[in-house]
């Protein structure tokens, strides 16, 4: 499944945490928090991945620059001097080129700067770290990541607390930027902000994007967000990917009843469409008793037997190559997607 | 708005203002509304623009020092009229209301209930609060009776479980369910779909809408999501700055918004016919109390500035269409009394 001109590349990544019980720590189980997953990215490309709390979304991100230590898997990254590597393989020394070129922005923008540490202090850190440029020089470089972000570069001086949730968030996306990375892991970065001020961002990233190439993995649970803001969209659910494809692939046609669902608990964008759709209940169950077979069938209306016994794998649609899908009666079921 | 026969709520002219250190901060500063009986009126604006404060107002639980400085806010439960502003924030009055008049639903039930507590014994606290006459096993059939209408399963079994054993959806429907026990007449839910998932909050909204016709009660959501509007409000009230600057059914709203800032919250809301082009934005964000604009408070962020009234004069809020005001001076030169 090696995809030509992709710069990163998840092959089969396995994340399991064991469960330990009692004083020995005897391990009686694990969680498989991520099963299996694979996908890629190209350059100047958003491939985003959906799904509720719990699905694994961000512990495939964290993986990715090994905050997690992977159970197995490959994640292959192709360098700006064209060098392909297996992160989950290389040496911390190695790795500190990976995460120059890999860096993340975090949901919470209240959290992810230091509070005692100016403006300056928190986006030129990761260029002090990695020693570029003299003080002067680095000022001057955060002067102009200030500005690229849309923020007053004569604010350089001023703390963290004396800025509002976007302005953060920008100055988190200023500091992601500063190493000038090809990649940008985004976790969240809207869902704390009010709906206008998600808008700025998800503006802003753009522009970013376009200027300067960068690709993006991006992590979120609002499907009008990945709908207006991804190239191809993968939603995950227990660890798997249960559905891959181009957005508007997935948004107008959806072929996992997973996907549907997350399609129909969406809000409505005018009053008029309002209306009975169809509901999944329950919960995500708990990953330390996944449900036998396919993971989703206590949730999923269209559940037959085969559903409780066998756990259907992710195969690439006969009709249409690029859209993967793991359920057994992807090709029979009549699934109801959004329009646009 | 209404027939007095259908109206509950009256607010008039409230204005809770916080003194502080550096100055004094209007949270609420002027608010009229009235809603009738099984109405559900969405408040929407961005965070910092006043809606949970007015809304914590009707009840007097703002934190502190917030007080109310001036307006009513008349309530017509039972048949009687009581101005709950001008009780006192400790008075039995007040505590009567609360809770079995009008409850008020927090966005984090793990901060809104005890830790320390089974959730048994919280909701029973709540029905022998209005009820101190009541038998243990009276209030825990009502306890289990309203556990069940929200959709827990072996509600019986769960009221010796705490919060923590339930799942963040299970979580929101016992907090609702200790908010109805006591059959209120108005529930207020503040962002109570904020911290779920997409999936979890269609299950809330739908709940949320079926018990408001079961127990013929009036809702009040505050929401920042105008999907969570167009699923849910008969009625829109949009804030800003402690302001309402328009109001109207919820289809006219959104067919037909009238004020820039509401045009620009409906604009910002991502779909998929924009194809990858630039999202409208509402410029820059909500100023902060103290460096609040002159004139009209949206002028910094609006595009349609009109020079020598809008940086002058406070607009008024003016009906324009049928049940429908909007505070603008593009629609209307009428300017607020101080």
């Amino acid at each position: 499944m090696s995809d030509v001109g992709s710069i990163l590349e998840v092959k089969d990544l396995c994340i399991y945490f064991p469960i330990t019980r009692g004083v020995l720590k005897r391990r009686v189980g694990e969680i498989k928090a991520v099963d299996e997953i694979s996908f890629s990215i190209r350059k100047q490309e958003t491939v985003a991945l959906v799904g509720e709390s719990g699905c694994g979304k961000s512990t495939t991100v964290r993986a990715i620059l090994r905050a997690i230590e992977p159970t197995r898997g490959e994640v292959i990254f192709e360098s700006k001097n064209g060098n392909r590597i297996d992160i989950t393989a290389v040496k911390e020394s190695e790795m500190r080129q990976v995460r120059r070129e890999i860096r993340m922005v975090f949901q919470d923008p209240f959290r992810s700067l230091n509070p005692r540490m100016t403006i300056l202090d928190n986006v030129g850190e990761p260029l002090r770290n990695y020693n570029v440029g003299t003080s002067a020089e680095r000022r001057d470089l955060v002067a102009e990541l200030l500005d690229q972000v849309g923020l007053d570069a004569n604010h350089l001086g001023r703390y963290p607390h004396a800025f509002s949730g976007g302005q953060r968030q920008r100055i988190g996306l200023a500091r992601a930027l500063a190493l000038q990375p090809r990649i940008i892991l985004a976790d969240e970065p809207t869902s704390a902000l009010d709906v206008s001020v998600q808008a700025q961002i998800l503006n802003l990233m753009q522009t970013l994007q376009d200027q300067q190439g960068i690709s993006y993995l991006f992590i979120t649970h609002d499907l009008n967000v990945v709908r207006h803001f991804s190239d191809r969209s993968g939603v995950m659910y227990l660890g798997k990917i249960v559905e891959m494809a181009p957005t508007r692939k997935l948004f107008s046609r959806p072929r996992h009843p997973y996907t549907a669902a997350l399609l129909a608990a969406s809000p409505v964008s005018h009053p008029r469409l309002r209306g009975k759709r169809d509901r999944i209940s329950g919960d995500v169950p708990d990953p330390a008793n996944r449900p036998s077979g396919c993971p989703f069938h206590p949730r999923c209306k269209f559940a037959k037997d085969i559903c409780k016994e066998k756990e259907p794998i992710l195969i690439q649609r006969p009709s249409s190559p690029d859209h993967t899908v793991a359920c057994h009666f992807s090709e029979e079921l009549d699934l109801q997607g959004v329009e646009g | 708005m209404s027939t007095s026969g259908d109206m509950l709520l009256q607010v008039a002219g409230l204005r809770t203002h916080f003194p502080l250190r550096d100055g004094t901060v209007k949270a609420v500063d002027g608010v009229s509304f009235s809603l009738d009986r099984q109405v559900t009126v969405g408040l929407v604006g961005e965070s910092g623009c006043g809606k949970s404060i007015m809304a914590q107002s009707i009840l007097q639980i703002q934190s502190w020092p917030g007080e109310i400085v001036a307006g009513s806010v008349n309530y017509y439960g039972n048949g009687g009229q009581l101005d709950l502003a001008a009780q006192s924030p400790k008075s039995k009055q007040l505590r009567q209301v609360r809770g079995k008049g009008i409850a008020y639903i927090h966005q984090e039930p793990m901060a809104a209930l005890s830790l320390l507590h089974t959730v048994g014994s919280q909701i029973l606290e709540a029905i022998h609060v209005h009820d101190p006459g009541i038998k243990k096993e009276e209030a825990a059939d009502i306890a289990v009776e309203m556990l069940e209408r929200v959709g827990i399963p072996n509600a019986r079994g769960r009221l010796d479980d705490y919060i923590f054993n339930f799942s963040g959806g299970m979580r929101q429907r016992v907090m609702i369910a200790m908010a109805l026990v006591n059959r209120p007449q108005l529930l207020i839910a503040d962002e109570p779909t904020t911290a779920v998932d997409v999936t979890i909050q269609a299950q809330i909204l739908e709940l949320l809408n079926e018990l408001k016709e079961q127990l013929a009660m009036s809702v009040m959501i505050i929401t920042h999501d105008l999907g969570v509007i167009a699923e849910m409000a008969d009625e829109v009230m949009v804030m800003y700055l402690g302001k309402i600057v328009e109001r109207g059914p919820v289809t006219e709203i959104f067919d037909n918004p009238k004020h820039p800032y509401t045009r620009a919250l409906i604009e910002s809301i991502p779909t998929g016919g924009h194809e990858r082009g630039k999202l409208a934005t509402v410029r820059g964000t909500v100023p902060d109390p103290y460096s609040r604009p002159s004139g009209c408070a949206f002028r910094d962020r609006c595009d349609h500035v009109i020079r020598g009234s809008c940086d002058e004069r406070i607009p008024a809020l003016v009906n324009t269409a049928p049940a429908h005001d909007v505070r603008c001076f593009l629609h209307s030169e009428e300017v607020e009394d101080e």
